[in-house]
């Protein structure tokens, strides 16, 4: 205990010795005092959080804005919509365009119509001469750099709009992509003498070993949806549209997703998957089992997965160390390659949140309008950077040889904030947001031996060279038809799989035949064809 | 009860000759301005709540964006309506949502009814008055915790299953993942939750119905059941008509809620109805006000005429009717 106060002293000495250093420094602030308007999501990890002695409520109470406010001299007025209510709130937003805050931070591609239909209603404004004038030259900077990103972050069309969330800025070895893993109970791998699965192959044999030993045991368990999104990459096969060599292709219908489903089913049949894995529909249904010990292995969310399964089993005395939860990589068709494909998100996150500005503030122009500007680039800034993913340099984390290791008021909090709440005070680069993502925070943001091995392993994968590009959108004058086929092939697909992998149907060649047919019928070859379309012109801008 | 029914009997006599509506409701103003004063905020309620919404139907004939508002979205005419009812999946969203719905009336609908009668029937105050709480205690659970404790009694391990296998020899299964069990659980857990609450109406038309008829009957020699098919049966059926009647204009409103929440996509061939089908297509992936708005109007348009025919059914058959 004295040990942690004589740490925590020394945390704070250089900090308050550095501070009126640091307000020294960046004598820069070429818009100092200007006052503008932010709307964005309050992050659930502020949830419940004080600073000072009361609750967080807005942005502005973080010790990340008072780090803002510091560096670039700008006042930001944050308006949040009420928890839960985001989007009716910016559709509110949207419906007066002339009352728009200066800055707003939304799932842009989620528009109806894209990005590019905000553009046209005249709800966020082009950034395109923004951005050639060498107003935003950090943003600039990682965009000539990355031409994969730079044409992600465009919209259809052509047109810059964004100060986008970026997970980093390469495929190769980024584990900021990714946010989920299989968790395992590797104390029955070592009992039965088994090694980590990797293959389709190594996956059958524990679970059948695991079933054998253990017959009460569900040996796999995880939610009904990502069933298909882990188990298809050991059969080189791909649950969506993906890109080969320019050609758009959609895996659902290839003979190796028929593989696939085949050997599902012979998984459900004899009893290595959850035979309940059908209600599981939320994140966490299925958790208990695995926290339980009644469950061998599961798929899971990196954070949430393992805090809510490791403390359990420790404490009913089931597991006696944390590191008896081992993890693995994809799975992959064959041993010691990367998976062809893997669950994992784009490197232009477009489901979270990225910062554009409003139609209004653009046509007003002046000084506001540079001010937002120059706001949303300094965040790739090499200082912005910093503050958005560590925080407060003596306060949240020190420079050790140049690594920047986060202090126990990250890592131990005193108040017992766990990691993601106590860094949200501090930082918001683990969110989302205008943003490049470091990989070093991942290296340190985990504390659980399975967690930690996680960032290293679940990286093994080359689905940076199939993705389809979130930023290609299809072209207005399809959305209608591709939206009518959509929907019918994924109730229609979701159906035909629940049935032949639980058994209820069964998978011949005969009813593969009929199924892909019938999705024919659907239109899915003019889905990707449209999708090829939106490809083509994607990669042509 | 004679007397109160002489008092009512002579009303209608001197409308022989009728003045224009202008007139007598003027003349009405003058005399009821009080009443009228009272019943102003209702109007406006109706008004600005009910009427002025409907407006707000033109979207379905429009490809609405929030951004452009109603009068700059552009216009498709029946686009929406033909995409729904080109859907290949149009005929059985029909069709399950009427199971759904006509099984709601047969079972449920008059479930309610029997455990007035049952409760009426008891002697003494305080067991009904504990009976009632204990059966609308369930219609005060949320929904999302309701479907949660369905789904654990019907699932493999689930009491429900285990029950029904030891009783009937049913194979142990998740009974969520049979097509065929979709319409019972549904029915049966609907039936669990609203029994007690939708009794409330008919105990309180109960307690209504004046204690000198069954007298009457006694002295005649009716016994119990007598006196339940002869006296009360028939004293409740305009309330159970107007009930019936509001429930149809509710028909397709089929608890979507509940039915996402326990639909599985096995089950998708029995439980997928309008309403679901409509979130996944117009909510879940890309938000299409116009289409789930188009679907909308087709609902109640259905309903309305159902409610309409049911009405000028029941005043030809029965002589009440809800107008």
């Amino acid at each position: 205990m004295k040990k942690l106060t004589a740490m925590a002293l020394a945390v704070m000495l250089p900090a308050a010795m550095l501070a009126p250093a640091g307000a020294l420094a960046s004598a820069e602030k070429p818009y100092e005092g200007v006052k503008l308007t932010y709307w964005v999501k309050l992050h659930e990890n502020l949830k419940g959080v004080t600073v000072n002695g009361a609750q967080v409520e807005n942005m502005a109470q973080t010790r990340w804005y008072d780090a803002v406010k510091e560096a670039t001299g700008i006042e930001i007025e944050f308006i949040h919509p009420a928890a839960g209510q985001d989007g009716t709130e910016f559709n509110l937003l949207t419906a007066v365009p002339d009352e728009m805050p200066d800055i707003v931070e939304y799932s842009w591609t989620a528009y109806p119509g894209g990005a590019s239909a905000a553009i046209e209603d005249e709800v966020i404004a082009p950034l395109d001469d923004a951005i050639a004038n060498g107003k935003t030259p950090n943003l600039k900077a990682i965009l000539d750099a990355n031409v994969d990103i730079d044409k992600s972050v465009k919209t259809a069309d052509g047109h810059y709009y964004v100060f986008p969330f970026l997970r980093g800025t390469t495929y190769e070895d980024n584990n900021c992509l990714f946010t989920s893993g299989f968790y395992m109970r590797g104390d029955i791998l070592k009992e039965l003498g088994l090694e980590v699965p990797e293959t389709v192959e190594e996956w059958e044999k524990v679970l059948r070993a695991v079933k054998e030993a253990h017959p009460d045991m569900v040996p796999f368990v995880t939610r009904t949806e990502w069933m298909n999104q882990i188990f298809c990459p050991g059969f080189d096969s791909f649950w969506d549209y993906y890109v080969e060599d320019g050609v758009v292709k959609n895996g659902l219908v290839e003979d190796s997703h028929f593989e696939y489903l085949k050997t599902m089913a012979r998984w459900y049949a004899d009893g290595l998957i959850d035979q309940d894995y059908l209600t599981h529909t939320k994140a966490g249904d299925g958790r208990g089992l695995m926290a339980a010990g009644a469950a061998f292995a599961t798929y899971d969310a990196c954070g949430g997965g393992a805090s809510n399964i490791i403390p359990p089993l420790l404490e009913a005395g089931i597991i006696s160390d944390e590191s008896d939860i081992v993890t693995t990589v994809p799975v992959t068709s064959v041993k010691g390659q990367n998976a062809r494909y893997s669950k994992m998100n784009g490197l232009y996150d477009a489901s979270g949140s990225s910062a554009a500005i409003s139609k209004r503030l653009a046509d007003e122009g002046g000084e506001k309008y540079e001010a937002a500007l120059y706001l949303l680039d300094w965040m790739y800034s090499e200082e912005g950077h910093m503050i958005n993913c560590f925080g407060i340099e003596g306060e949240s984390y020190n420079l050790v040889d140049g690594y920047p290791v986060f202090t126990d008021v990250v890592l131990h909090n005193a108040d017992g904030l766990n990691v993601a709440a106590a860094l949200s005070v501090y930082a918001r680069g683990h969110q989302n947001g205008p943003v490049v993502q470091d990989t070093r925070v991942n290296d340190q943001y985990y504390s659980y031996s399975g967690q930690i091995a996680g960032m290293k392993l679940w990286t093994k994968t080359d689905f940076g060279k199939y993705m389809y590009p979130a930023g290609a959108a299809v072209a207005t004058e399809n959305a209608d038809d591709f939206a009518t086929i959509t929907a019918n092939v994924k109730t229609y697909r979701e159906e035909m799989e629940a049935k032949w992998i639980t058994g209820q149907a069964e998978l011949t060649e005969e009813a593969w035949k009929a199924y892909t047919d019938q999705m024919e019928t659907f239109g899915l070859s003019r889905a990707i064809s449209y999708k090829q379309a939106a490809y083509d012109a994607f990669m042509a801008n | 009860m004679s007397i109160s029914a002489e008092k009512r009997a002579p009303v209608p006599a001197a409308q022989a000759r009728r003045k224009p509506f202008g007139a007598r409701f003027k003349r009405d103003l003058r005399k009821n301005w009080k009443l009228y004063l009272l019943f102003l905020p209702i109007l406006c309620y109706f008004l600005v709540f009910k009427y002025g919404p409907m407006a707000g139907l033109v979207i379905s004939f429009q490809n609405f964006k929030p951004a452009k508002g109603i009068g700059g979205s552009a216009w498709v005419g029946m686009k929406h309506f033909q995409d729904f009812f080109r859907d290949p999946y149009f005929r059985r969203l029909i069709v399950n949502t009427f199971r759904i719905a006509l099984s709601t009336l047969v079972f449920s609908f008059p479930s309610a009814i029997v455990l007035a009668l049952l409760i009426n029937e008891l002697r003494s105050k305080k067991t009904s008055r504990v009976v009632q709480t204990i059966s609308y205690v369930p219609h005060f659970i949320s929904t999302v915790v309701l479907c949660g404790i369905i789904r654990d009694l019907v699932s493999r391990t689930g009491g429900v299953t285990m029950l029904l296998h030891q009783l009937f020899g049913m194979p142990v299964t998740n009974m969520l993942y049979e097509p065929g069990y979709f319409v019972p659980i549904y029915i049966v857990s609907d039936i669990w939750t609203n029994i007690g609450w939708n009794s409330i109406v008919y105990l309180s038309a109960l307690t209504a119905i004046d204690q000198e008829l069954y007298e009457a009957a006694k002295v005649d020699g009716a016994n119990k059941w007598h006196q339940i098919i002869h006296v009360t049966i028939p004293c409740l059926v305009p309330t159970i008509v107007i009930m019936f009647i509001l429930k149809v204009g509710k028909m397709f409103d089929v608890g979507y809620e509940k039915i996402m929440l326990l639909y599985t996509p096995l089950t998708y061939e029995t439980a997928d109805v309008i309403n679901t089908y409509v979130y996944r297509r117009g909510f879940a992936e890309n938000v299409n006000y116009s289409y789930s708005t188009a679907v909308g109007f087709f609902n109640s348009v259905v309903c309305f005429t159902l409610v309409f025919v049911t009405n000028k059914l029941s005043r030809r058959l029965s002589g009440s009717s809800l107008w």
